[in-house]
């Protein structure tokens, strides 16, 4: 089961004031409160923890299909961090392993079951347009080009479904007796999109 | 105490900032999902919580703010504290 998400620090910045009060407590652990207010940048890991949660409800929405807003159960703990990346684990019901990708511009993650040993792919798309139309429209066409090109399949024989649960599948026909359902994650937040697709033998990770 | 009417008038006021899809908030009933249609960031859906709180001078407990996913459910909720009060 896979999830992503990506965040604008920008956008991030003007939507949220994360010093208002009762905004970390609603969101976060007293751990996470800890790493955010003992950190030399508060923001960077308020947007970080944010985009790890958001990946793991992700990929546990994709297995059980339970919609809630439940942020602080999503139990976070930071692994490694470097300037540009982090690792950590999500507690959910289950453990997740999350990669994250940190950038002045945005920071991306994205979540596994930790018992799956293969890696994701992620790419991210940097927007002209922060209009949702466009980039709901762009971002397909990036995933199908990505999967065809890499599996030399022509770009008219991939579409992206939504299951009930509104959950994207990318569907691959390579040959009339053959069809690949691939689990795709979307994310977009202003002017930056990311994708990531599951675990597939066909394609590069 | 407010009508149904009047408490989405003001949830509807608290909710305009951290709209995204503005054709949507035209048409909000209590079906309205807040991320799924009005394409809400999922991080301002605390900024509402929050919003609501002040408003209204309630609480809403984590357990109540799993479910404020929608007009409907918030409608719900504050009903619910007000109540409580």
């Amino acid at each position: 089961m896979i999830g992503n998400d990506i965040v604008d620090r920008a956008q991030a910045h003007r939507e949220s004031n994360w010093q208002r009060r009762g905004f970390l407590e609603k969101l976060f652990t007293i751990h996470e409160q800890k790493l955010i207010l003992t950190a030399d940048d508060p923001e960077r890991i308020v947007w970080l923890l944010w985009s790890i949660k958001e990946s793991a409800y992700k990929a546990s929405f994709r297995e059980t299909g339970k919609r809630i807003f439940a942020p602080r159960k999503l139990a976070c703990q930071i692994i490694s961090i470097s300037d540009e990346t982090a690792e950590g684990v999500v507690f959910y019901e289950k453990i997740y392993q999350t990669k994250s990708l940190i950038t002045p511009q945005y920071i991306a993650s994205t979540a596994t079951s930790a018992n799956t040993s293969s890696s994701l792919h992620q790419t991210i798309i940097p927007f002209e347009k922060a209009t949702y139309q466009d980039q709901h429209l762009l971002i397909r066409e990036k995933i199908k080009q990505y999967c065809t090109d890499s599996l030399s399949i022509p770009k008219e024989n991939s579409y992206i479904q939504k299951d009930s649960n509104s959950v994207p599948i990318l569907t691959l026909v390579k040959s009339s007796t053959e069809q690949l359902h691939i689990p795709i994650s979307i994310s977009h937040h202003g002017y930056y999109g990311a994708f990531a697709i599951g675990p597939n033998r066909s394609l590069p990770a | 105490m407010q009508t149904k009417e009047e408490l989405i008038e003001t949830l509807k006021k608290i909710v305009k900032p951290y709209v995204q899809d503005e054709q949507a908030f035209e048409n909000v009933t209590e079906d309205t999902d807040f991320i799924k249609d009005l394409k809400i960031n999922s991080a301002n859906l605390v900024d509402i919580a929050l919003d609501v709180e002040e408003a209204y001078d309630i609480e809403i407990d984590n357990e109540s703010m799993e479910q404020m996913l929608t007009v409907g459910s918030a409608i719900e909720i504050i009903t619910k504290k007000l109540a409580e009060k």
